[in-house]
């Protein structure tokens, strides 16, 4: 028991940042607090809603039923992102040579990556749950337990969700060798949940038709009866919930029987296979083939300085699959999304109006010009900053950062050459997204032409201002290269901004008074056009002044 | 040409790393930088190179001032750094062309050099793969072939010879020969004397930031003859420095 808590200790230390280790005590705090303000609104959110909905459950004797939505809504949350937390911590980290070569057993090295994993996922689910309680206990008439069943629940719900992730890699890991190269692993299990979050989608959807007289009879026949419909997915989820609204000690107690038998199928799945799978996990192959005459040639070809760069910088990006996922799969997920819409919404009494009708209809009003106009500002702004591209352009260099120092390349001209992949990745979704909507909206093709001509102006603006911020306080120190993009703060405060600006753009030409609105957007456009040129300018001159202090 | 004119390095909590250190490396010389860990070698490689800038002093490259013109005096160096560990996402083929764009190489030059040093340091069959794939060695090998692909007049090497096989460590020493018998500059760190004692024109030994001695090995000997082998005199010069 002493190595497994030794090595706890020094794996948590070891472990996930939001700053680099360079940066000062107050400053941590500082981002702490920042994300505790963030988090805000949506424990809000929980509370807000979990205090709307719970009298009318309650009548039916279903209030246990909104907790296990909650619940659900947290077992999912980490059984989803620990499929990528997994692979990382057990079979790719960087630490794992060592850890084969010390005198550990599999379970003790098995037992402290978990336990790290399951400390981490606290955040989720208390952030989920707390505003959840504090509403049921403010609803009143809760049992005397309620509380310590809460506390209890919020410590040992991850790690169910945990289990199943774990044990789906050591099994895959083990018995797939595809997947030992941690490349393919990652990229293959993204768009493999890409595709599975849409599936879940259309999924639910279906359900919510096929199944509607079963819910009904179970939503009538009180008593939490709704929630057996969790059941299927994380067995715990009903036991919890009656525990914690219920007070009930029986329930409490097969919830943590079925959690410490799910451990233990894990230490014993663990046993038998993690030393065989994550031994040689960290390979990468080569061809070894000998380049051709003509591929030689075609690959010496002398090229501008700044294209060279920004080829560069994609092909990082491309063939790294914590880049590739973050700043790339976007670029196809969102035509995927705006394709998928009209099927998600099929039976919703879409097929009620004719859709040309009521396009024809909006076109001809005088103002619509003027609400592309914004609508296209407004979305090159989400399109812009969404990859992430430039707000982690430099992040992504990591320790080499220093490479961009000496190299004979003007940190101004460097700057650009990331800046512009950003916006050329950028123009390439608004383009596919225009594209995709013009099979389903079929307004002319020149407003579609505005639209890409009008979003590519703030897409610039959006990821000159994102370059900015990340040469302000790149993040340099990382150890996984998903580190850079998704515990990145300049980045998160990047996308932020660009959905503020988003939203204030579209909220914004709502309220303007029809006779100054074409003025308006003409007038927004020009601005815009400025400010892209001038933050564009700025990004170059900036990156002559922090690269020097780098 | 490199002139290192009284250069100091003070990191933030006032850590001196380099103190006061002035060295001029003439053309055609080839110069070893040795010192114990934590000397202060790789600052002043930084300095040089202008990774970092220095609190006092100047340095010029081949007449060219490093703070003041970094681009153009860029133009007169190339680097091997002393992690190879860069752009691994890479493949070979495509981070030497990388380099070969940065410093303006023209296509038909580069392609003859690369396939020159891809044969001359066994690299030919894995150009096309990834440097992830690499060994260290090998890692090692490219970061040493983008510098020579481009031959700038100035080489400055942090510990080239770190992870090379004997076949592409016999095969540096011999371009470094070269280089500098064309009239050229080669600078670089190590920790291995023999290498420094068969190799080099002059060495700068560093110690707690400050040059301890530079000039000829004949010269050192000859401070020190009680001193009978390498070791020896260098950790007679570290310790009573």
């Amino acid at each position: 028991m002493r190595k497994y808590f030794s090595l706890t200790k020094t794996l948590l230390k070891s472990g996930y940042q939001v700053t680099d280790a360079k940066s000062k005590k107050w400053f941590k705090v500082f981002l702490y607090l920042l994300l505790a303000v963030c988090f805000l609104p949506l424990l809000g959110v929980i509370y807000f809603a979990v205090e709307a909905a719970l009298p009318a459950y309650a009548r039916m004797d279903q209030s246990a039923t909104v907790l296990g939505s909650l619940l659900f809504l947290s077992c999912i949350i980490i059984f989803i992102f620990s499929l990528f937390l997994i692979p990382s911590i057990f079979y790719f980290s960087s630490d794992l040579d060592t850890l084969l070569a010390l005198p550990l057993k599999s379970n003790q090295i098995i037992g402290a990556k978990f336990t790290v994993c399951v400390l981490y996922e606290y955040l989720f689910s208390a952030s989920i749950l707390i505003p959840a309680y504090l509403a049921y206990w403010n609803y009143g008439d809760m049992p005397v337990m309620f509380l310590p069943f809460g506390i209890i629940t919020i410590l040992l719900l991850p790690i169910f969700p945990l289990v199943l992730s774990t044990l789906f890699t050591i099994v895959l890991m083990r018995f797939v060798p595809f997947f030992q190269n941690r490349d393919r692993f990652n990229l293959v299990t993204s768009i493999l949940l890409v595709a599975l979050g849409l599936g879940f989608s259309i999924f639910m959807n279906s359900q919510g038709t096929q199944d509607e007289s079963a819910m009904l009879k179970a939503l009538f026949a009180g008593g939490n009866s709704l929630l057996d419909v969790f059941i299927k997915f994380f067995p715990i989820i009903p036991y919890f919930a009656k525990a914690i609204v219920e007070g009930s000690v029986p329930d409490l107690f097969l919830a943590i029987g079925i959690t410490i038998i799910a451990l233990a199928v894990l230490m014993s799945a663990g046993k038998l296979l993690y030393f065989k799978g994550a031994i040689g996990s960290g390979e990468s192959s080569a061809s070894h083939k000998e380049l051709s005459e003509r591929k030689l040639s075609k690959a010496s070809r002398k090229g501008n300085k700044i294209w060279t760069y920004l080829k560069k910088d994609f092909k990082v990006i491309w063939r790294t699959p914590a880049y590739f996922t973050n700043c790339l799969l976007m670029v196809v997920l969102f035509p995927v999304m705006v394709l998928a819409m009209p099927l998600l919404s099929q039976g919703e009494g879409m097929e009620a109006f004719d859709l040309g009708i009521l396009i024809q209809t909006i076109e001809r009003s005088d103002e619509f010009l003027a609400y592309v106009i914004f609508f296209s500002l407004a979305l090159g702004f989400l399109f812009g900053t969404f990859n992430q591209i430039a707000a982690t352009a430099i992040s992504r260099e990591g320790a080499q950062y220093s490479v961009m120092k000496y190299l004979p390349m003007s940190y101004r001209d460097q700057i650009h050459a990331k800046l512009l992949l950003g916006v050329l990745v950028g123009l390439i979704a608004d383009i596919a997204m225009a594209l995709s909507a013009m099979l389903f909206l079929p307004f002319s093709w020149y407003y579609y032409l505005i639209f890409c001509g009008c979003s590519a102006i703030t897409t610039l603006l959006g990821n000159s201002y994102s370059i900015m911020l990340d040469l302000a306080k790149p993040k340099l120190v990382w150890e996984q290269e998903a580190a850079a993009v998704k515990q990145n703060l300049g980045s998160f405060i990047a996308v932020m901004i660009g959905m503020a600006l988003c939203i204030v753009l579209i909220v914004v030409c709502f309220f303007i008074p029809q006779a100054w609105l074409m003025v308006s957007a003409f007038g927004a456009l020009a601005a815009m056009c400025i400010l892209a040129l001038l933050f564009y300018f700025l990004a170059g001159k900036y990156a002559e002044r922090a690269m020097r202090k780098l | 040409m490199i002139e290192i004119k009284h250069v100091s390095k003070v990191y933030p909590g006032n850590k001196k790393a380099v103190d006061d250190i002035s060295v001029t490396i003439n053309d055609g010389e080839i110069v070893g930088f040795i010192g114990p860990n934590g000397a202060g070698k790789t600052t002043t490689i930084k300095m040089i190179t202008g990774v970092l800038n220095p609190n006092e002093g100047q340095i010029l490259i081949n007449g060219i001032d490093i703070v003041k013109e970094p681009l153009k005096a860029k133009m007169e160096f190339g680097l091997v750094p002393d992690q190879a560990d860069i752009f691994l996402r890479l493949k070979g083929i495509e981070y030497l062309n990388f380099i070969a764009d940065m410093y303006e190489i023209d296509g038909s030059l580069r392609k003859q050099r690369i396939a020159q040093l891809a044969q001359a340091f066994e690299m030919s069959a894995a150009l096309n793969d990834k440097i992830l794939s690499y060994s260290h060695g090998m890692r090692q090998k490219i970061v040493i072939m983008g510098v020579l692909i481009c031959d700038p007049r100035v080489w400055i090497l942090d510990e080239p010879m770190t992870g090379l096989d004997p076949q592409s460590s016999f095969r540096l020493k011999e371009k470094m020969r070269e280089h500098a018998s064309r009239g050229n500059t080669v600078f670089f760190s190590t920790h291995v004397l023999e290498v420094a004692e068969k190799l080099c024109d002059k060495v700068a030994i560093i110690n707690h930031g400050r040059i301890v001695f530079f000039g000829t090995l004949e010269e050192l000997k000859a401070m020190h003859p009680n001193c009978t082998t390498l070791e020896e005199l260098f950790l007679e010069v570290v310790e009573h420095a």
